[in-house]
C-alpha cells in the first residue's frame, strides 16, 4: 500500500487514526481501572499521537517542497514558481490542508496540555486524553474520507500546478484560519476538562483551575485573531474599513463572546459553588461555537466572501455536533444531582437521565407527527427546479434550522422538567449550607450575572442575524441579505450596554457592597465622565469630533427613527464611558496602591520605580497573590478593551473623499493638504508597480510622501491589485487608495479616507496581551529562588505567547503575494446621495457572495454603479431605485431584510430571548437570596471556648496559606 | 542518538527487565539474609557485589535511557535537518525531520505498550502515585468558603468593603468554616485515633515515647500519617529493642536527626543532648538506615560495612517472602515515606 508517496501519507492519516483510537482505549482502561501505569501508557500513548500527526504534515510540507503534483491538493495551490516560503504557507491555504492544519494545532494544545499536567490531576487525565482523542479521531475520519490533503488527482500528475491564484481561491481565507485557529482550538482543551469533570464526578473547582491557563490561552488568541482579522482587512482590502460582519467573521468573533462569559462566571463558581451547570454549559457552548463556525466556513451553507466551494464536509460537522451534543447532554443529566449541590443517589441520577430523554423523544415525537400531518403544507420542495447538488443544500439547510430551532425549544423543556422532577424528589433533602447563596444584589457576583446576560445575548443577536439568511430560506422561502448596516445599527446598544457594565461592574466588590460605599466608588468616575460629556459637546465639533452624528436610518417608520436616534448619540456615549471605564480602572489601581503602602505590602525594589513607571508596575503586578494578579490583570485587560472601543468610535467620525488629480494639483481633506506629484512605474519579476506620489502637508509643513499603488502581476495581467498607502498617528488615519491612472494624461483618480482613532485599536489589542500576560503568570513553587522564578515566569509567558503570534502571522507571506481579487478594484461614490443608495444594495454579479455595492469593487459592480447613477441623476427617489433594484434582483440584493411580516423575527426572537433571560436571571436571583431571609445563620458551636479558639487559629493558618493558584 | 542505537537499546532492554523478577524470586526464599527493616532488605541484597540490587539497577537503567532518548531523538533530528537543509536543500531537511518524527513515534508507542504490560519501570515519583478514590466534598466546600473569606479580606484591604458589612459576613463565613472544621474532624476522628496508637506503638519501640507528633488539631495531617502509619505497622513490628535516641530540642521540643548539632525548626543549639548520642561512628551508622533510601549505591555500600543487624522476625519474613518483587520494592518505598513523614511530623 505505501508504494507511492501520497499513499504513504493518506496511510500516516489512517495510523493517526489508528494511534488515537488506541491511546483513547488505554485512557478509558486508565480511568475505569484508576491505575497509573495505564494512565502513564496513554500519556507515551498521546505524545505518540501527536508526533505521528507532525508526521503527516511533514509529509504534506515535503510533497509541497518536491512539488508533488501528483496530490491533488498540491496542484492546486502551488506551482513551481512559487518560492519556498510561499509552498510553506499553502499548507494550510486551502480546505483539506487548513483541517489538517486544525489537526496539527490541536496535536500541539494536546502535546502541552499532558505536559503540563504532569503528575498534577491523575484522576481527570485519562478522560481528559479520552476526549481530546476522541477529537482527533473526528478529524481524521473526516479527512480520511471527505478533505484527504494526499488524495491523487483523477487526471495523474500535471507538469505544474495552479499556483496560489487568488482568482480562484478565496484569499481572505489565508490569514484568518491559522490565528483564528490558535484560540478556536484552544477551546478544545477548556472542553476536554469540562468532560473530565463530568465523568469523573469531581464537579469543584479543580477542573477550572486546572485548565485555567488554557482557557486564557485560548481566549487571548481568539481575540489576537479577531483583531489580527481587522487590522489584515485594514491595511490590505483597501475599502477603508476594518469589520464587515462577514459570517465568518462572526463565527469568529462568537466563541470568544462565550468564552468571555465563561472567564467571569467562573469566578462565581470558585467563590460560590453555584453555577456550576451554566459554566459546563458555557464552556460545551465555546466549543460548539467552535465548530459551528468551522461548519459554517466549510459547508459553504452561508455566503461569505471566505466561503470554500461547496463540499460534503458540512453533514460530517453536523453529525459530530449531534453526537457531542447527545453525548454531553447524557452526561450532564447523570451528574445533574452532582452539579445542582444535591447529595446524588443512583434514584436521582435515573430520574434525571429518564425525564432528559424521555422528554427530549417525546418532543422529537410530536415534532415529526405534527410534520407529517401538515407536511405537504410545511415542505415547499422546489425540487423540480433545482439542480442535485442545490438541492442537497437546501435540504441541509433544513434539517439545520430545524434541528436549531428545536434544541432551543427542547432545552428549555427539558430544563423545566428536570426541575420539577427534582423538586418532587428532593422535598425534605437538606442543602448543604444555610448560608444565602447570594448576600446582596449590589455584589460583585451580580454584576458577572449580568455581564454574561449581556455577553450572551450579544452573542444570541449575531448568532440570529448570521444564521437568519438560512433560516428565511429554509422556512419562507426568501433569500435575504444581512448587511453590515445592520449590525451597526443593531449592535451598538448592546455593545455600549455591555461596555458600560464593564465598568460599573468592576466598582461592586465581591459579597456586598453598601450604598455609601457605591455612592463613594461612582463619585469620581462618573464626576469625571460628566465633565468630559460636557467638554465633548461644547468642544467636539471644534475639534472635528461632533458629539452627535446623524446618519440615514435603516428602517422606515418609528423603530427605524429610534436606532438613528440611539446611533448619532453613539459618539458621545461611547467616548463618556471610555472614560468613564479608564476612571474606573485608574480608581482601582490607585486603591491597590494605597492598600499596599498603607500596609507596607510594596516590596518593589524602588530601582524599579526610578527607571521608569513601568518596570516598577510590572513588578508590582506579577508579585501580587495569585488571586489579586488575575483581577488586576483583568482590569489592564479591560483598559484594553476600552481602548479598542475608543478606536471603534472613531468609524462615526469617517471622512471619504474622491478626487481626480493632474500632477500638481492639490486636494484639501479637512486640515491635511494632498499634492498630487505624478505617477511612477518600477517593475520586478513578477509584476509591475505603478505608484502615485502624494505629499501630505499639513499647514505647510510636510508630513510625508504616500505611494498608494496598483500592482499588475504578470499571471493575471486583467486584475490589478490596489496597494493602500496609509499615514498613522494618534489622532487618525489618512488612507489613500489609487483607482486609476491613466498612462497618457496621467490622471490619477484617488480615494481619501480619514479615519479617526483606528490607531487605538490595535494598541488595545497589545494592552490586551500585556494584560493576560499578567493574568497568565504561571505561579510558583515556594522554594524557588525569586530572580529563578522570574526567569521561569518570563520564560513561560513570553515562549508561549511568542509562538502563538508567530502561528498567527505565520501567514502573512501568504497574503502578501498576489492578493489580487475580484475585489481589488476601487469604488467611486461622488455624494452621499449615492453612498446612502449604494450602501443600502448589494452586489448581485454572482461571484461576490454578499458585498455592497459601496464597497465592492469588482467590474459588474461599477457598471451597476453607473446605471443607478443615471436613475439618480433623473431624479428617482431612494426608495424608488430600492424597490426596482429589489424587483430586478429579489430581497437578497437589500442589504438588510426588509422591516416587514416574517422578516422581522431577525430581530424579534433574539429580543423576545434576551428580555426573556433578563426575567430568567431576576427569579434566579431571587431564589438565591431566599435562603438568607428563611434561616438565619444559627451557630452551635461555643463561642470563645479553648477548642474554639484552636479552630480559630487554624482557620487563620489555612486562610494563611490558602493555595490559590 | 542514532536511530540504530536507540533500536539497539530497546533490544536490550527486554531481557534486562525480566532478569531481575527470577533474581528476586530467588532472594525471597532465603530469609536469613533479611534485615528488620523493610528498606535494609534491599541493601543487605546488594551486599552480594555480582547481583546489586539488578532490579533496581535495570528501572534506573532504563528510566535513564529513556530520559535520554527523550532529549537526544528530537535535538538530533532538528540538528540533522537544519544540517540538511544547509548543505542540501528544504526537501531532504524535512525528509530527515519526518524520520526523526517517525523513530520518535516508534519510541513514544513503544514506551506506551511497554508500560501498559508493566514490562517498562515508572518514573519513581508516578510509582507512589495514585488517583484518589473520590473528591472530598468537604475539603472543596471548605476551600470555596475560605476563598470567599480570603476575598473579603482583600476587599477589606483596598476598601471595597463597608467595615460594618465585612465584620458581618466574615463572623458569618468563619462561622461555616469552623463549622466545617468541626465536622470534619468528626469524620476523621476513629482513624486518628487508631493512627495516634499505631504511632505510640512504633515510637515507644523506636524509643521516643512522649514525642509530641500531632500538633493539636490537624487532624488532616493526621489522616495522612494514620494511613501511612498503617502500611508501616504491618513491616515495621519488627524493631531493635534500643538504639540511638533522636535529641529533642529545648526550646521547641522538635525532634532532630541524630547527627544533628542545631534544631531544624528553631535553630536552637543542640550541644546537651539529653539522652546519650551515639559517640563512634559505628553507632551512627548502625542507626543511620532510619533515613536511608534503598537503592542508593552510596549509602548501601557504607552500610554493606557495618555490622549487620539482622534481625530474625517472622513477620518481615512472611511479608517479604510472600512480596513479588514489584510490590517489595513498592512497599519498601512507602516504608521509607512513612518513615520520613513521622520523623517530619
Amino acid at each position: 500500500m505505501w508504494q507511492t508517496f501520497p499513499l504513504f501519507g493518506s496511510s500516516i492519516l489512517l495510523c493517526v487514526m489508528i494511534a488515537a483510537a488506541y491511546t483513547f482505549a488505554v485512557s478509558v482502561v486508565a480511568h475505569r481501572k484508576g491505575t497509573v501505569r495505564a494512565l502513564q501508557s496513554a500519556r507515551f500513548g498521546a505524545y505518540g499521537t501527536v508526533a505521528l500527526i507532525a508526521v503527516a504534515v511533514i509529509c504534506l510540507a515535503y510533497a509541497f517542497v518536491s512539488h508533488d503534483f501528483r496530490l491533488r491538493y498540491v496542484a492546486h495551490y502551488s506551482d513551481r514558481g512559487m518560492p519556498t516560503i510561499f509552498l510553506f504557507t499553502a499548507l494550510w491555504g486551502g480546505q483539506d490542508g487548513s483541517l489538517l492544519w486544525w489537526l496539527f494545532l490541536l496535536s500541539l494544545y494536546i502535546g502541552v496540555c499532558v505536559f503540563s499536567l504532569g503528575k498534577k490531576h491523575l484522576e481527570l487525565q485519562p478522560t481528559i486524553l479520552a476526549t481530546l482523542m476522541a477529537v482527533v479521531i473526528f478529524f481524521c475520519v473526516l479527512m480520511a474520507f471527505a478533505a484527504n490533503p494526499f488524495s491523487t488527482s483523477v487526471a495523474g500528475a500535471r507538469t505544474d500546478g495552479e499556483g496560489l491564484n487568488p482568482l480562484l481561491q478565496n484569499f481572505y481565507m489565508i490569514i484568518h484560519p491559522p490565528s483564528l485557529y490558535v484560540g478556536f482550538v484552544g477551546c478544545t482543551i477548556p472542553f476536554a476538562f469540562c468532560i473530565a469533570a463530568l465523568v469523573t464526578g469531581r464537579l469543584g473547582d479543580e477542573w477550572i483551575k486546572a485548565c485555567r491557563k488554557f482557557t486564557l490561552f485560548a481566549w487571548l488568541f481568539l481575540g489576537i485573531g479577531n483583531t489580527l482579522g481587522m487590522l489584515w482587512a485594514y491595511e490590505e482590502l483597501g475599502w477603508g474599513g476594518y469589520w464587515a460582519w462577514d459570517p465568518v467573521e462572526n463565527a469568529a468573533f462568537m466563541p470568544f463572546l462565550v468564552i468571555s462569559a465563561f472567564v467571569h462566571s467562573v469566578m462565581i463558581q470558585e467563590r460560590r459553588g453555584m453555577m456550576k451547570v451554566w459554566n459546563v454549559f458555557l464552556i460545551c457552548l465555546t466549543f460548539f461555537m467552535t465548530i459551528f463556525g468551522t461548519f459554517l466556513t466549510r459547508s459553504g451553507t452561508i455566503a461569505s466572501v471566505h466561503s470554500f466551494a461547496q463540499s460534503s464536509i458540512g453533514e460530517y460537522f453536523v453529525w459530530f455536533l449531534v453526537l457531542v451534543a447527545c453525548f454531553c447532554f447524557t452526561l450532564v443529566l447523570y451528574r445533574w444531582p452532582e452539579l445542582r449541590n444535591l447529595p446524588p443517589s443512583p434514584r436521582l441520577r435515573r430520574a434525571a437521565i429518564v425525564t432528559g430523554w424521555v422528554m427530549l423523544l417525546l418532543l422529537v415525537g410530536s415534532y415529526l407527527v405534527a410534520s407529517k400531518v401538515g407536511g405537504p403544507a410545511l415542505s415547499r420542495t422546489p425540487g423540480d427546479v433545482m439542480a442535485p447538488d442545490a438541492m442537497a443544500a437546501y435540504n441541509l439547510k433544513r434539517t439545520l434550522i430545524k434541528v436549531l430551532a428545536f434544541s432551543l425549544l427542547a432545552g428549555g423543556a427539558v430544563y423545566a422538567a428536570l426541575e420539577l422532577v427534582f423538586r418532587r424528589l428532593t422535598q425534605g433533602v437538606k442543602l448543604v449550607s444555610t448560608l444565602p447563596r447570594l448576600e446582596s444584589i449590589w455584589s460583585r457576583e451580580f454584576t458577572f450575572m449580568l455581564n454574561n446576560w449581556g455577553l450572551l445575548s450579544f452573542m444570541l443577536f449575531v448568532l440570529a442575524a448570521t444564521t437568519f439568511p438560512m433560516v428565511s430560506e429554509a422556512l419562507w422561502n426568501e433569500k435575504v441579505t444581512v448587511g453590515p448596516p445592520y449590525y451597526n445599527a443593531w449592535v451598538q446598544p448592546i455593545g455600549l450596554t455591555i461596555f458600560f457594565l464593564m465598568g460599573a461592574g468592576t466598582l461592586f466588590g465581591w459579597k456586598k457592597t453598601s450604598d455609601e460605599l457605591l455612592k463613594k466608588n461612582f463619585l469620581r468616575p462618573v464626576a469625571i465622565t460628566a465633565v468630559f460629556t460636557v467638554l465633548h459637546f461644547a468642544l467636539g465639533k471644534r475639534l472635528g469630533y461632533p458629539a452627535v452624528v446623524w446618519s440615514e436610518p435603516i428602517y422606515g417608520g418609528a423603530l427605524g427613527q429610534a436606532l438613528r436616534a440611539f446611533n448619532a448619540i453613539t459618539p458621545v456615549l461611547a467616548l463618556s464611558l471610555c472614560v468613564f471605564n479608564a476612571a474606573v480602572i485608574v480608581q482601582e489601581f490607585v486603591f491597590l496602591f494605597v492598600a499596599r503602602s498603607r500596609t507596607k505590602s510594596d516590596d518593589t525594589p524602588k530601582i524599579l520605580y526610578w527607571l521608569g513607571l513601568l518596570p516598577g508596575f510590572i513588578y508590582a503586578m506579577v508579585t501580587l497573590p495569585p488571586t489579586s494578579r488575575r483581577r488586576y490583570g483583568g482590569y489592564i485587560v479591560h483598559l484594553g478593551i476600552v481602548f479598542m472601543f475608543l478606536g471603534f468610535t472613531g468609524k462615526s467620525w469617517t471622512i471619504d473623499k474622491e478626487a481626480s488629480l493632474l500632477p500638481g494639483q492639490t486636494l484639501q481633506v479637512e486640515r491635511l493638504t494632498l499634492t498630487y506629484k505624478g505617477p511612477r512605474m518600477e517593475v520586478d519579476t513578477e509584476k509591475r508597480m505603478v505608484f502615485a506620489d502624494i505629499r501630505v502637508t499639513e499647514n505647510g509643513k510636510e508630513l510625508g510622501v504616500l505611494n498608494p499603488a496598483k500592482f499588475i502581476y504578470k499571471k493575471m495581467p486583467e486584475s490589478p491589485t490596489t496597494e493602500v498607502a496609509m499615514l498613522h498617528s494618534i489622532r487618525d488615519d489618512l488612507y489613500v487608495v489609487v483607482g486609476t491612472i491613466n498612462p497618457q494624461t496621467k490622471l490619477a483618480s484617488l480615494q481619501v479616507h480619514i479615519n479617526p482613532l483606528v490607531g487605538w485599536i490595535w494598541f488595545g489589542c497589545l494592552i490586551l496581551i500585556f494584560g493576560s500576560f499578567i493574568g497568565m503568570w504561571p505561579e510558583f513553587q515556594e522554594e524557588e529562588s525569586r530572580a529563578w522564578r522570574f526567569a521561569r515566569g518570563t520564560a513561560a509567558v513570553t515562549a508561549s505567547i511568542l509562538i502563538g503570534l508567530i502561528l498567527a502571522l505565520m501567514p502573512t507571506p501568504a497574503f502578501a503575494q498576489g492578493t489580487s481579487s475580484l475585489h481589488s478594484g476601487t469604488v467611486k461614490i461622488e455624494n452621499e446621495k449615492e453612498k446612502d443608495i449604494f450602501g443600502s444594495l448589494r452586489c448581485m454579479c454572482g461571484t461576490c457572495a454578499r458585498d455592497l455595492l459601496s464597497t465592492c469593487g469588482c467590474g459588474e459592480a461599477e457598471e451597476t454603479r453607473e446605471k443607478l447613477r443615471e436613475k439618480i441623476a433623473s431624479g428617482a427617489t431612494k426608495d424608488q431605485i430600492v424597490a426596482e433594484y429589489a424587483a430586478q434582483y429579489g430581497t437578497e440584493s437589500l442589504a438588510i431584510p426588509p422591516n416587514t411580516g416574517a422578516m422581522q423575527s431577525i430581530y424579534v426572537v433574539p429580543l423576545t430571548v434576551i428580555a426573556g433571560g433578563a426575567i430568567g436571571l431576576g427569579f434566579m436571583i431571587k431564589k438565591w437570596r431566599s435562603p438568607a431571609e428563611k434561616s438565619p445563620l444559627v451557630h452551635d458551636g461555643p463561642d470563645g471556648t479553648p477548642a474554639d479558639d484552636a479552630l480559630e487559629a487554624r482557620l487563620d493558618a489555612e486562610l494563611k496559606d490558602l493555595d490559590d493558584a | 542518538m542514532t536511530p540504530e542505537t536507540k533500536k539497539d537499546a530497546n533490544a536490550k532492554r527486554s531481557p534486562l527487565a525480566d532478569k531481575p523478577r527470577t533474581k528476586k524470586k530467588a532472594k525471597a526464599g532465603e530469609p536469613s539474609k533479611k534485615t528488620a527493616q523493610g528498606q535494609e532488605s534491599s541493601v543487605v541484597e546488594a551486599k552480594d557485589a555480582s547481583v546489586a540490587n539488578p532490579a533496581a539497577d535495570s528501572a534506573n537503567d532504563e528510566r535513564k535511557l529513556a530520559r535520554g532518548a527523550a532529549i537526544a531523538i528530537p535535538i538530533t533530528t532538528v540538528f540533522a535537518s537544519v544540517a540538511v537543509a544547509g548543505i542540501l536543500s528544504a526537501g531532504p531537511a524535512l525528509l530527515v525531520l519526518g524520520a526523526g518524527t517517525i523513530l520518535g513515534t516508534i519510541a513514544l508507542f513503544w514506551a506506551s505498550l511497554r508500560t501498559l504490560t508493566g514490562d517498562a519501570p515508572l518514573s519513581e515519583e508516578l510509582e507512589h502515585a495514585s488517583f484518589s478514590a473520590s473528591n472530598d466534598a468537604l475539603a472543596d466546600r471548605k476551600r470555596m468558603l475560605l476563598r470567599a473569606l480570603k476575598d473579603l479580606e482583600s476587599e477589606q484591604s483596598v476598601g471595597k468593603i463597608d467595615a460594618k458589612d465585612y465584620a458581618t459576613l466574615s463572623t458569618r463565613y468563619r462561622e461555616e468554616i469552623k463549622e466545617l472544621m468541626r465536622e470534619m474532624d468528626e469524620s476523621i476522628e476513629p482513624h486518628v485515633i487508631a493512627a495516634e496508637a499505631a504511632l505510640k506503638k512504633h515510637l515507644s519501640k523506636v524509643g521516643l515515647a512522649g514525642e509530641p507528633f500531632r500538633s493539636p488539631g490537624r487532624a488532616s495531617q493526621a489522616k495522612d500519617e494514620a494511613l501511612a502509619e498503617d502500611e508501616a505497622t504491618s513491616a515495621d513490628a519488627a524493631t531493635e529493642d534500643e538504639g540511638p535516641v533522636r535529641p529533642i530540642c529545648k526550646s521547641c521540643e522538635t525532634s532532630n536527626e541524630i547527627d544533628a548539632r542545631f534544631c531544624k525548626s528553631c535553630g536552637a543549639g543542640l550541644e546537651a543532648p539529653s539522652i546519650e548520642q551515639p559517640k563512634n561512628l559505628d553507632a551512627l551508622f548502625e542507626a543511620k538506615p532510619d533515613s536511608e533510601k534503598p537503592g542508593d549505591v552510596t549509602s548501601v555500600g557504607v552500610v554493606a560495612e557495618a555490622p549487620a543487624t539482622s534481625s530474625k522476625d517472622p513477620v518481615v519474613e512472611k511479608a517479604s517472602s510472600s512480596a513479588a518483587s514489584s510490590e517489595e520494592a513498592k512497599s519498601q518505598s512507602s516504608d521509607e515515606a512513612s518513615e520520613e513523614r513521622v520523623e517530619n511530623a
